[in-house]
């Protein structure tokens, strides 16, 4: 008897210990890196390249694990990564991703549950449950608990206009007597179309003493910004009526979306004509320089543009509403090469650089916004952008891009189609009837249909 | 009897020996690197082939590939915008080269400087003479449409890219821009062939300039010319790098050329199998011109 207690008190004394030691034993970097010091990793990101070789350079100096960061542009990421990957190439141990779907179709999307329940590696104050929607999910697309990616960085679009023209009381009257109605931030596509009408009609001069226009638009076919928010309205997303874009893969049919897309068209033909001439020539970058320099009333763009707007004379004469109906959410993240011979090491730098700190980090230094929801919600992040608030409910009311293995082929599609009818090549009918039919016929050339 | 004519034996050449053996080598290495990929890329048109959702060709679909490819408008439209681009750039090269060739031939001050200068657009990479372009067509504050206004010769801002007709004279300048030094080189080259006394012996028979430029220059040329024309259009039909970067292919579809469409339709969209079909079209229309021309070459040497 006295025996048995002996032996029990020794292994409840033992699991006492146990428990509180490792209670009291931290997780760190240093030390769930120590295995890989000396190991090399390359990173390929699509921007902010010095922001996250500053943040590397401190990931080395805690681990001696060195660094590379390369820099792909966003429009190749995909094609290079994916030959990459399919090739069982070790070009990168680790790189920034949008769409998950043509990884984890191809196979090559490398599963991450392992290493984040891994607890020599995980660390326990990282938490998973604080990244934004916009910031793009960990999942993959098809099978939800197969954990694939680590958000990094949320973008959504942003309607900025001209507060100081639409305040002005002159033109608030005369907007008024023309549409019965007060001149205020459009919250849906026809107020849209009605204030880029006004503003292209009304008398009103840029900084440099030119007439101003409507909205900045552009649209080359390259694809930009507002010109994808009408081509995914095009594409049958039927934001106003609440559907995803993703419906059109569950349909498989994108003549069920004609309707949309006709209407959609019609809408941006006649937006269009509210926009400056050179709009067709005109990218991201020229667009948001003529807001800029005072010469439109309105640029829908992504919320990166608030980096630029804190000097010239544009300082005090701009605000940013959420965009009309829904919106285009954007967002990247980490995932790591299944061919790499390095994946904790990579899993280790994926889960620095989107920890707490490190997230404000990439705000701070580089102004990609925040994935955690609790950068938005900081003190330090809403001295710093007072529009973060709008810019979240933006994001929550926003919607992605078709996430498929077929993305890149839509997005083709849609600018073609939408370019043809802007440039007086084909009516908004016979546009959408195209879209329609090269749609289809992405969908059954991937075996969607 | 006896044969009198006694069967001639071949005999091997120890030098063709000694030939085969240095070449083959090099023949192998183009087989595997050349010959190879050619063949690869003939027999995938014959397959359905999304490279995202399979690292192997799909299914065998016969020619099914080809019968798209009769019946893809897009791709006709494409070949159609290149042979229209082809049309434009290529006389003008040819009168550019020309001209500034004969201007150069001539003894001058500075002469070899003003030559080096007149050929550095050629070596610059596409891609930066695209960028360097797509400034200069800019709207508002693009410098070419500075240029204009300032000589009076536009009121408003020419919208370069914005207009199909126009997007595609913008593509052409670009492209004249940097290949006219190719032609003015060659035809510098071809200059250099004629001698001095063909040209004192036209003068002392009275011959004036026009009469020296058509029956001495322009006959001396003629196989230059089929050099650079040969050499254009397979550069022709595969320009890429000044569409991507300068237009995408728009506005609309006025400057989508057949190899920015082939590669739209292989890389950004994975289509291996229908991509490879119209790589091999483009492949098949390119010798189709080369023949051609080679063909209209043969017949002006015989009309001689």
């Amino acid at each position: 008897m006295k025996k048995r207690l002996l032996v029990t008190t020794a292994l409840v004394s033992a699991a006492l210990i146990a428990a509180v030691g490792s209670a009291q034993k931290k997780w760190s970097l240093s030390e769930a890196a120590a295995p890989y010091k000396g190991t090399k990793l390359t990173l390929a990101t699509v921007a902010w390249t010095d922001a996250v070789k500053n943040i590397s350079a401190e990931f080395s100096k805690q681990t001696g694990i060195a660094v590379e960061v390369v820099q792909i542009p966003g429009a190749q990421i995909l094609e290079k990564t994916l030959l990459e990957l399919r090739n069982k190439g070790t070009a990168y141990d680790l790189f920034t991703a949008t769409f998950k779907r043509p990884y984890t179709k191809a196979g090559v999307a490398q599963p991450l549950r392992g290493f984040l329940t891994n607890t020599n590696l995980a660390d326990p104050e990282w938490n998973r449950s604080d990244f934004v929607r916009a910031s793009n999910f960990f999942q993959d697309p098809d099978k939800g608990s197969n954990i694939v990616s680590i958000p990094f960085g949320a973008s959504g679009m942003g309607m900025f206009y001209r507060k100081d023209l639409f305040a002005d009381p002159k033109h608030q009257a005369a907007y008024k007597t023309k549409y019965r109605r007060d001149l205020t931030a459009p919250r849906n596509w026809a107020d849209f179309e009605r204030v880029a009408e006004y503003f292209h009609t009304a008398d009103w001069k840029s900084f440099a003493g030119a007439k101003g226009v409507g909205v900045s638009l552009a649209a080359t076919r390259a694809g930009d910004p507002l010109m994808w928010h009408f081509a995914l309205l095009s594409a049958g997303a039927a934001l106003e009526k609440g559907k995803s874009i993703n419906s059109l893969l569950d349909t498989k049919n994108a003549l069920t979306f004609e309707p949309y897309s006709l209407s959609a068209l019609e809408r941006l033909q006649r937006i269009s004509k509210f926009a400056q001439s050179s709009y067709l020539q005109t990218d991201d970058t020229a667009a948001r320089e003529l807001f800029l320099g005072g010469g439109a009333a309105m640029v829908i763009t992504w919320d990166s543009f608030l980096g630029r707007l804190g000097t010239g004379e544009i300082a005090n004469k701009w605000s940013l509403a959420a965009t009309p109906s829904r919106t285009l959410l954007g967002g990247w993240s980490l995932m790591l090469n299944p061919s790499s011979k390095n994946q904790a090491a990579a899993f280790l730098l994926a889960q620095f650089l989107s920890s707490q700190e490190n997230d404000m980090k990439m705000f701070e230094l580089a102004g990609r916004y925040p994935a955690r929801a609790s950068s938005y919600k900081s003190a330090t992040y809403k001295a710093k952008n007072p529009y973060g608030e709008i810019l979240a409910d933006s994001k929550e009311r926003g919607m992605f891009q078709v996430d498929s293995q077929v993305s890149g082929q839509f997005n083709a599609t849609i600018s073609e189609g939408v370019s043809q009818m802007l440039a007086g090549q084909l009516e908004p009918k016979a546009a959408a009837d195209k879209l329609a039919s090269n749609l289809n016929r992405v969908l059954e050339d991937a075996g969607l249909k | 009897m006896t044969d009198s004519h006694p069967i001639k034996r071949k005999k091997s050449n120890p030098n063709a020996v000694f030939a085969w053996t240095l070449l083959t080598p090099t023949l192998l290495l183009l087989a595997v690197i050349s010959l190879y990929p050619v063949l690869r890329v003939i027999w995938l048109t014959f397959f359905r082939w999304n490279y995202i959702t399979s690292p192997e060709p799909q299914a065998f679909v016969w020619f099914r590939n080809w019968v798209r490819l009769f019946e893809d408008e897009a791709f006709f439209g494409a070949m159609r915008t290149t042979l229209i681009f082809l049309g434009i750039a290529l006389p003008i090269e040819l009168l550019l080269g020309l001209g500034l060739a004969l201007l150069l031939n001539r003894t001058m001050q500075a002469r070899g400087f003003i030559r080096a200068i007149l050929l550095l657009p050629m070596m610059l990479s596409p891609v930066v003479i695209a960028l360097v372009w797509k400034m200069m067509y800019a709207s508002p504050f693009g410098p070419l449409n500075a240029i204009l206004k300032g000589m009076g010769l536009i009121q408003e801002d020419v919208l370069w890219l914005a207009s199909p007709q126009l997007a595609m004279v913008s593509i052409v300048i670009a492209t004249v821009w940097q290949w006219y030094p190719f032609s003015f080189l060659i035809f510098t080259a071809g200059l250099q062939t004629i001698s001095a006394e063909e040209y004192e012996a036209a003068a002392m028979d009275g011959a004036n300039n026009w009469a020296i430029f058509r029956h001495i220059i322009l006959p001396h040329l003629a196989p230059f010319t089929l050099i650079i024309m040969l050499s254009r259009i397979m550069d022709g039909f595969k320009t890429f790098a000044i569409v991507y970067n300068l237009t995408g292919g728009g506005p609309g579809d006025a400057t989508n050329l057949i190899s920015f469409h082939v590669y739209r339709t292989a890389f950004s969209s994975f289509n291996l199998g229908y991509g490879s079909t119209l790589a091999v079209a483009l492949m098949l229309v390119m010798l189709v011109c080369a023949a051609a021309v080679l063909w209209l070459s043969q017949r002006a040497k015989g009309a001689k």
